[in-house]
């Protein structure tokens, strides 16, 4: 069975309000997709459903055969999800968080151990794991979310904006492990607003607004259908944002006022 | 005070009441639909704001006229009764209490931070005019129906002056006094100071939290101590003795020159003392609010090293009695239901007849406590998980493994309260020692627990993805609730009455057969609703 991502029909209301509109997608394993979008175009809200932390109100989502609204236990397993904001328990110590998540999880002790102390050295975070959550920094606290999701490694794995906050070498490490999941058939799901991160990383991408998509492929499909050469002007084009020029003319002559 | 202070201190007032209700999936709701957002926030804030008041009215009012009347002899005026000390400690302890949830919610919300970037001189009285904008005004509520009571039907009209005045010197003392606390508490220490003193906190937190409701329990419902020394209280010494000197000076029906100036002095000399540690506690409190706006960094000196791979129903465990213990709002909450129930559990043993109390009654004068635990615990545990809610949300969990969990927790807690209070009903009071009792009430409190978890986790919307006081609807949710846990935790009782009474119109009359079928009862829904949750 290989690894899949299927969005038939989706729709996601909040009260009266749609943030998802039939949404039809499909990913593969073994590709890293990229979601992009403007604030509120529906990113988390479709990453959260994948997840399955949120229901869906029509339509379905199969994360490996598994319908996200009605196996969400089974969803959970397989999935690792690193949210948009670290909302992690304050109290705790890093390591309190992550011997948790894989008590939880159950992942064998040898292999936690291995993994946590490896992840912990590889982000730098040895240092702050017995510090309580709330007293640390966001990108520290994103460090100990993005570990807490990998560590059952799982088949899919749904980043919601995972590099915010994150050092360069962090960054980078997770850009490193993000390939080699793929590379090992897993699916990677990842929203962003760094078009760098999404042009250096993504197989494919999708462009959301609001809470449709407007188009997907991969960054040679969509050069060649916008005529555009990188993705940022691509983003703006098919967003209907690219009349930065005339913002920016109007904002520096009311800085000048 | 310049108008920026005023300004500030209300924007702040507003962002902390906010962050209270913004987990309320209907109250955002509003917000969204309504066409200026900011002012329907800022209504509504109103509106709570005249809720709170109106509560401290009714409940004030409920206290007085509980006072006021006397038997068969018609109205006795509040100089003979304990009212001055009960309403105005009342006053001390709601002040005292609300300021510190309202600092630690500035404090762990960083609502600070924004203000503090501010090219602005911030006053040292901004965080004390936002609590008294809500919290510290809306607690004189609970001093005027006395003062009301007293002025109309035994013409006490100084009561108007003096009362107010002490109110005010309790109602800021109460602020003070937290501030304190708060500073004593989150004041930056050397390492080894800081080391000892995470050791101590909570314990320190704690006790100052038991001895506070105690002293206030105790007068509620053992007046005779303040009957007793109230007064004794010799002469002029009445007038300067704080609270308990307070039915003398707020409530005289007959004023003489001299109590006039006695009680004068005596209010002047308190205003003073309370103006200056106001004035002291609000610039310090404000001190280190603005100082910690970017150090947080501390240590859990109990932290355990190493990673450890542990069941999930343990490793659960250990996460809620972590986020409970670990902060000071959840602790404290967790023992708010001894304070309402001790009292009247208390008062149901000893005024039975020593030592003859028998078994279906010593369980009934426990059933509040269990009803009270069941449902307040519940809701805490639950409450407790804040903005963890989402990492319960993304983990392979069902709504029983999280019952499964908070109950656990919640059985700790109950049992490491109740267990002090069986020893000292059995060893003391002399109560009926019948282990049945307490398989009882413990199997009551899980199956009563189970239906109030449940319900709870039905409450909370699906889409949320953190968890407050206001997710169940606020203070109606919670009457539900307690409605909801009371018919679970009271159908069994009733059931095993109406049987026991029946049966012992025949042949049994021993009242231990009112404890089995209470067992019976019990066992057998407790098995039915785990069979429906375990599929």
């Amino acid at each position: 069975m290989s690894l899949s991502i299927i969005s038939r029909n989706l729709i996601k209301k909040y009260g009266n309000s749609k943030a998802l509109d039939d949404i039809n997608l499909e990913i593969k394993g073994g590709q890293v997709f990229g979601i992009l979008g403007p604030n509120g175009s529906g990113k988390t809200t479709f990453l959260k459903i994948i997840a399955g932390v949120l229901e869906a109100t029509s339509g379905e989502v199969l994360v490996n055969d598994l319908d996200t609204n009605k196996d969400r236990e089974l969803v959970k397993e397989i999935v690792g999800y690193v949210p948009e904001t670290p909302t992690l328990y304050e109290s705790l110590t890093p390591r309190e968080f992550l011997n948790f998540v894989a008590s939880v999880r159950g992942i064998n002790e040898a292999k936690f151990k291995e993994r946590a102390e490896k992840f912990c050295s590889a982000f730098s975070l040895t240092d702050n794991l017995d510090e309580p959550i709330g007293s640390l920094s966001f990108g520290t606290k994103q460090k100990v979310a993005v570990i807490g999701a990998m560590l059952h490694d799982p088949e899919i794995l749904v980043l919601d904006e995972a590099m915010n906050g994150l050092d360069p070498k962090s960054s980078k490490i997770l850009k490193t492990l993000l390939r080699d999941f793929s590379s090992r058939g897993k699916c990677v799901i990842f929203s962003t607003h760094i078009m760098e991160v999404a042009e250096d990383l993504c197989d494919r991408l999708a462009i959301l607004y609001k809470g449709k998509i407007i188009t997907e492929g991969t960054l040679e499909e969509l050069k060649r259908a916008s005529n555009d050469t990188n993705l940022e002007d691509i983003f703006l084009g098919v967003t209907g944002q690219d009349q930065i020029g005339n913002i920016v003319e109007t904002l520096k002559e009311a800085m000048k006022s | 005070m310049k108008k920026l202070d005023f300004f500030l201190s209300r924007r702040l007032m507003i962002e902390q009441r906010y962050q209270a209700l913004k987990s309320n999936q209907t109250f955002l709701r509003n917000v969204q639909k309504s066409k200026n957002s900011g002012k329907y926030v800022e209504k509504f804030v109103l509106r709570s704001y005249y809720g709170i008041c109106f509560f401290f009215t009714i409940f004030s009012l409920l206290i007085s006229a509980e006072y006021l009347i006397n038997g068969t002899s018609g109205f006795r005026p509040f100089t003979d009764s304990q009212i001055g000390f009960v309403i105005f400690l009342y006053a001390l302890v709601v002040s005292a209490s609300s300021s510190f949830f309202f600092l630690s919610s500035l404090n762990s919300e960083r609502l600070i931070e924004p203000l503090a970037i501010l090219p602005v001189k911030i006053s040292p009285y901004m965080i004390s005019l936002s609590w008294f904008m809500f919290t510290g005004s809306a607690t004189f509520f609970i001093i005027f129906p006395p003062i009301v009571i007293s002025v109309l039907f035994f013409h006490t009209y100084l009561s108007i002056f003096f009362g107010i005045i002490w109110g005010g010197i309790l109602i800021f003392t109460g602020f003070s006094l937290s501030s304190l606390i708060f500073i004593f508490l989150n004041a930056k220490r050397k390492t080894a100071v800081r080391k000892m003193r995470n050791g101590l906190s909570n314990a320190l937190k704690l006790l100052a939290f038991v001895a506070v409701f105690s002293v206030f329990d105790l007068s509620l419902y053992f007046p005779q101590f303040v009957d007793y020394v109230s007064p004794n209280l010799y002469g002029t010494v009445r007038y300067f003795v704080p609270i308990l000197g307070l039915r003398y000076i707020v409530f005289e029906s007959n004023p003489t020159f001299y109590s006039i100036l006695f009680s004068s002095i005596s209010t002047c000399i308190y205003a003073v003392i309370a103006l200056l540690l106001f004035m002291f506690s609000s610039s310090s409190i404000t001190k280190l609010m603005m100082s910690n706006v970017n150090s947080t960094k501390n240590t859990f000196s109990g932290a355990k090293k190493g990673f450890r791979v542990k069941s999930k129903g343990t490793a659960l465990v250990e996460k809620d009695i972590r986020i409970v213990t670990r902060k000071m709002q959840n602790l404290t909450l967790m023992l708010l239901p001894l304070f309402f129930t001790l009292p009247t559990v208390f008062s149901i043993y000893a005024t039975g007849t020593v030592g003859t109390l028998n078994p279906s009654s010593a369980y009934l004068g426990l059933l509040s406590l269990l009803i009270i635990s069941a449902s307040f615990y519940s809701m805490q545990l639950i409450i407790s998980e804040g903005d963890g809610l989402e990492n319960l949300r993304i983990l392979p969990l069902t709504d029983w493994d999280i019952i499964k969990s908070k109950l656990k927790t919640g059985l700790i807690i109950f049992s490491i309260f109740s267990i002090p209070i069986i020893i000292i009903l059995v060893g003391i009071i002399r109560a009926p020692d019948d282990f049945l009792i307490e398989i009882d009430l413990a199997i009551g409190y899980i199956f009563a627990s189970i239906i109030s978890l449940s319900w709870l986790l039905r409450k909370i919307p699906k889409d949320a993805m953190t968890v407050n006081f206001y997710s169940f609807n606020g203070s109606l949710g919670i009457i539900f609730l307690f409605g909801v846990t009371a018919i679970s935790a009271g159908i069994f009782p009733i059931l095993a009455i109406l049987i026991y009474t029946f049966l012992s119109y025949s042949i049994f009359r021993d009242p231990y057969v009112f404890l089995m079928l209470i067992f019976i009862f019990n066992v057998t829904a407790l098995y039915l609703i785990s069979m429906k949750y375990e599929k």
